[in-house]
C-alpha cells in the first residue's frame, strides 16, 4: 500500500475519506513518520532485547507491512501511559519492562556463554521464550512469568493491531462512522469487503 | 408465555408523555449545547446535594433531584465529553475513556482493572459499556433464603420493579419479550442481528436452549430527538451516533435543564464532616490543580466499587479512624466481579463479528439454581464481538504467539465469540484497601484483592461447556476459551442493619444521615445480569424516596 492511494483497493486507510474527522486524525497519525529522536525510554541494550522479543512474539518478517511496534511501546512507556492497574507482584509497567528485558539478557547469558538475547539465533530465542511461557505462575527473575508474558503480549498486540495495515491483514473493515455497516449476517459483505 | 404478545404491543405503542415529563433528555438539545447554558454554583453556596461521580448511579440520582427542584452539583473527576470531538471509531484511540490512574490488583485471582470495568468522565463506564441492559431476577434479592449462598437484600424485587420499568423507557431498551425472571416486554423492538448473533441463535435453536435478541439500551428507531443505531460496531468506544444510552445523553441534559451543575474535571479527595462526625458538610476537591471545598447539605458518593470505598477510606476522621462509615469494617469489602469466560468458535463461512453492536443475543436459561448441579446460582450467555486488539488478547491469552498468533489473527472474520456472566458469590476477603503507593494528588491509591470460591470455579467451567456446545451446534470447527472477568459491584453493600451494610435500602449510610452511596458498590449480590440498569434503578428509587421525605424547592 502506498501512502497516497485512496479508494476501495487501498485497504482500510484508503477508506479514510468516509470517516469522521476525529477518527481520521487518530488513525492516520499512525501512518506518518515517527518523531525524532525515535526512542526515549529504552536504553540501547533494552532496545536490542525488545526488538528481538517483539519480532518473535509477533513473528515479524521482512515482507511484513511496516507497522511500528517498538517505537510505539517506547512512547507509551516514556509518557507513562499505563492501563490503570498493575499486579501487586509486578512493578509499574515501565519498571517491569526494564526488569524483564534485563532478565531476558541474563537468562540468555547463562544459557549461551555470555551472549545477550539479541545475539542469539532464532532457534535459541524461541526456546528461551517457550521456557518463560511454560513457567506459568512460577517466579522468573523476581516476577511471576505469566504476568511478564501478559505484559509483553499485551503491549505487542495493542501496538500491532492498532495499525490499518494489520487490519487489512486480518480482514477488519476499520472505522465505520458515519456510514455504518449495511450488510449484516453470516457470509454477507459490504461492497468493499473482499472474500477471505 | 401467554400475554407476551399483547404486553409487547401495549408497551411499544404506549404514549411517551410520562417519560418526557419525568426526563425530557431525549427531547432537549444535544448535551453539548445544553452544557453551554449550564448553571454554576459557588463553592461557598451550600447546595442541597453534592454528588460525587457522574456515571449510572450519580447522574440518575442528580437528575431526579434536580428535576424535583433540588439544587445539585455533580462533581466528576473526568472530562465533560463531546461525542463528536472526543470519541473515535478506534480501539486504541479510546484508551482515554478508562480510569487510567494507578491501582494495584492482588489476591489469588487478581482482576485487571482499567478497561472494561472502569469509567471516566461524564456518563461513567456506560459511555463504553456494550449496552446489555437486563434486570436482575426476583431470586437475586434472596439468594440466602432460597439457595443458602450470598445474602438477602433489604429490598424485594417488587420494590425495584417500577424503577426498572421507568428506566427501560428512558434509555430506551430494545429487545424481544423477556421470558426469564419477571417476564416483561421492552419499549423498543429487537435490533437486526449480525453474523455473531446469527451463530448464537442457530446454536441455541439446535440445542433447544431459549435465547432472545436484546435487551440492549440502544434506540431502535427514533427516540425523541435522538437518532437510531447505524450498526457501526464501536459501542465499546463510545457511541458517536448518540443511539446507545449513557447518562451523558439520557439523564444529564434534563438535569442541566433543571438547574443542576455537572462540574467536570473535579477530583473529589475527601468528604468532610462536622467536628463530631455526625453530619457531612461538603466535599473537598481538586480542579485545575487548586484545592477547593464545595459546601453541601448532603452528599452522595457515586464513584463505583473501587473509588467509592477509596474515597471513604481516605476520608477518615477522629470519629471514624478506619474510614468514613466504617464502624463495622464493611467499607471496601464484598467487592464482586462476574466470571466472564469468553468462548470463540471458528466457522467455514465469514462471520465478521465486528459489524453491528456487540450486544445482540442473550440467554438466561442457566441463570437460576439447578438442583441437579453441584453449584448454586448460575450464569447468562451473551454475544460479545471483540475488535482486533481485544481479539488479539483473546488469542494471546490462549498461549498463542509468533506465527501461530498471526495466522489465527488473519482468520479473524471466520470467528464468532460468546461470553458468559457467572454469578460469583460475595466474599468478605474480596476487598478494596489503600495501598502505600500514592497518586499525583498525594492520595493512597486503591488496592483490590480478589479470589475465587469453589462455587465460582464450578460456574466458570459450566458456562464454558454450554458456550462450547452452542458454538459446536452452530457449526464451529474449532474452539478457544479464555477466562476473563467483567463488571464490578459491591464494596459498600446495603443491609438491614449497620452490622450488615454500609447503607440501608434507601442508600443512606447508617453512620451519617446526610451521606448516601448511590452507585454499584451498594449491591449485596450481583446475579448474572449486566449491572447498569440495576444501578440506575437503585439510584432512581433512592432519589424518589428522598424527594418524598423532603420536597425540594421550586424556584
Amino acid at each position: 500500500m502506498t501512502g497516497t492511494r485512496l479508494g476501495d483497493d487501498a485497504g482500510a486507510a484508503g477508506r479514510a475519506p468516509t470517516w469522521d474527522t476525529a477518527t481520521a486524525g487518530v488513525v492516520l497519525a499512525r501512518l506518518g513518520p515517527r518523531r525524532q529522536p525515535s526512542l526515549r525510554f529504552f536504553t540501547p541494550a533494552e532496545e536490542a532485547a525488545a526488538e528481538a522479543l517483539l519480532d518473535l512474539v509477533l513473528a515479524r518478517s521482512a515482507e511484513d507491512p511496516p507497522v511500528p511496534v517498538l517505537s510505539v511501546i517506547d512512547a507509551r512507556l516514556a509518557t507513562g501511559e499505563g492501563d490503570g492497574w498493575r499486579y501487586a507482584d509486578v512493578p509499574e509497567d515501565p519498571e517491569a519492562w526494564r526488569r524483564s528485558l534485563a532478565a531476558l539478557d541474563e537468562e540468555a547469558r547463562l544459557r549461551h556463554d555470555g551472549r545477550v538475547f539479541a545475539e542469539l539465533g532464532h532457534g535459541d530465542r524461541d526456546r528461551l521464550l517457550r521456557h518463560v511461557l511454560q513457567l506459568g505462575g512460577r517466579d522468573w527473575y523476581g516476577m511471576p512469568a505469566a504476568h511478564v508474558w501478559s505484559l509483553w503480549t499485551r503491549y505487542a498486540c495493542e501496538a500491532y493491531y492498532a495499525h490499518p495495515s494489520a487490519w487489512d491483514e486480518i480482514g477488519f473493515g476499520g472505522p465505520a462512522y458515519p456510514r455504518g455497516y449495511l450488510r449484516l449476517g453470516r457470509g454477507r459483505r459490504e461492497t468493499w469487503e473482499a472474500p477471505r | 408465555m401467554s400475554g407476551a404478545w399483547w404486553r409487547t404491543l401495549r408497551e411499544s405503542a404506549r404514549p411517551q408523555g410520562d417519560v418526557r415529563r419525568r426526563n425530557a433528555s431525549a427531547w432537549l438539545p444535544h448535551v453539548t449545547r445544553m452544557r453551554e447554558r449550564m448553571q454554576s454554583f459557588d463553592d461557598a453556596d451550600e447546595v442541597d446535594m453534592a454528588v460525587v461521580g457522574c456515571g449510572a448511579g450519580g447522574a440518575t440520582f442528580a437528575q431526579r433531584l434536580a428535576h424535583a427542584g433540588w439544587r445539585v452539583v455533580c462533581l466528576e473527576a473526568g472530562p465533560f465529553w463531546d461525542p463528536e470531538k472526543d470519541w473515535v471509531s478506534d480501539e486504541w484511540g479510546s484508551h482515554h475513556l478508562y480510569w487510567n490512574e494507578p491501582r494495584v490488583v492482588g489476591g489469588t485471582h487478581p482482576v485487571p482493572l482499567g478497561s472494561n470495568n472502569s469509567g471516566r468522565g461524564v456518563g461513567g463506564s456506560m459511555v463504553h459499556f456494550a449496552g446489555f441492559a437486563p434486570r436482575l431476577h426476583p431470586s437475586d434479592f434472596r439468594t440466602h433464603t432460597l439457595d443458602g449462598v450470598g445474602v438477602d437484600w433489604p429490598l424485594a424485587y417488587g420494590q425495584l420493579r417500577p424503577f426498572y420499568e421507568r428506566l427501560e423507557r428512558e434509555l430506551p431498551v430494545a429487545g424481544q419479550f423477556w421470558p426469564w425472571g419477571d417476564p416483561h416486554p421492552h419499549p423498543h423492538p429487537p435490533h437486526p442481528v449480525s453474523g455473531n448473533g446469527e451463530v448464537m441463535l442457530a446454536g441455541c435453536a439446535a440445542l433447544g436452549i431459549e435465547a432472545r435478541v436484546g435487551p440492549v439500551a440502544i434506540a431502535n428507531g427514533r427516540f425523541g430527538d435522538r437518532p437510531h443505531c447505524i450498526y457501526r460496531g464501536f459501542c465499546l468506544q463510545g457511541c458517536k451516533v448518540n443511539a446507545k444510552a449513557s447518562p451523558l445523553i439520557t439523564h444529564v441534559p434534563d438535569a442541566i435543564a433543571h438547574g443542576a451543575e455537572i462540574r467536570a474535571d473535579a477530583m473529589v479527595t475527601r468528604v468532610e464532616t462536622d467536628r463530631a462526625g455526625r453530619r457531612v458538610t461538603g466535599v473537598r476537591y481538586v480542579r485545575g490543580g487548586r484545592e477547593r471545598f464545595q459546601r453541601a447539605a448532603a452528599v452522595a458518593v457515586a464513584g463505583y466499587s473501587i473509588e467509592t470505598p477509596r474515597l471513604l477510606l481516605n476520608s477518615a476522621t477522629s470519629r471514624f479512624p478506619q474510614g468514613l462509615c466504617n464502624d463495622h469494617d464493611l467499607v471496601g469489602r464484598y467487592v464482586m466481579v462476574q466470571g466472564a469466560p469468553q468462548t470463540a468458535g471458528r466457522f467455514p463461512d465469514e462471520i465478521r463479528m465486528y459489524k453491528g453492536p456487540p450486544p445482540e443475543v442473550s440467554s438466561e436459561a442457566f441463570y437460576e439454581t439447578d438442583p441437579s448441579k453441584p453449584y448454586r446460582r448460575g450464569f447468562s450467555v451473551q454475544t460479545v464481538s471483540p475488535l482486533p486488539i481485544m481479539w488479539a488478547e483473546h488469542v494471546a491469552a490462549q498461549g498463542h504467539w509468533g506465527t501461530d498468533l498471526r495466522q489465527r489473527m488473519a482468520d479473524y472474520v471466520h470467528w464468532a465469540t460468546l461470553g458468559a456472566l457467572c454469578e460469583f458469590l460475595p466474599q468478605a476477603g474480596n476487598r478494596v484497601t489503600l495501598a502505600e503507593e500514592k497518586d499525583r494528588h498525594g492520595l493512597p491509591v486503591a488496592r483490590f484483592d480478589h479470589g475465587h470460591c469453589a462455587n465460582d470455579d464450578l460456574l466458570m467451567e459450566a458456562a464454558r461447556e454450554v458456550m462450547e456446545e452452542i458454538l459446536k451446534a452452530a457449526g464451529a470447527t474449532e474452539l478457544m476459551t479464555v477466562e476473563r472477568y467483567a463488571h464490578l459491584v459491591g464494596g459498600c453493600r446495603m443491609g438491614r442493619t449497620p452490622a450488615e451494610g454500609v447503607v440501608d435500602g434507601d442508600l443512606r449510610t447508617f453512620a451519617i444521615p446526610n451521606l448516601f452511596v448511590t452507585d454499584g458498590s451498594v449491591l449485596p449480590t450481583q446475579g448474572s445480569a449486566n449491572p447498569a440498569l440495576t444501578i440506575m434503578a437503585l439510584a432512581d428509587r433512592a432519589a424518589t424516596r428522598l424527594i418524598a421525605q423532603r420536597p425540594g424547592r421550586t424556584s
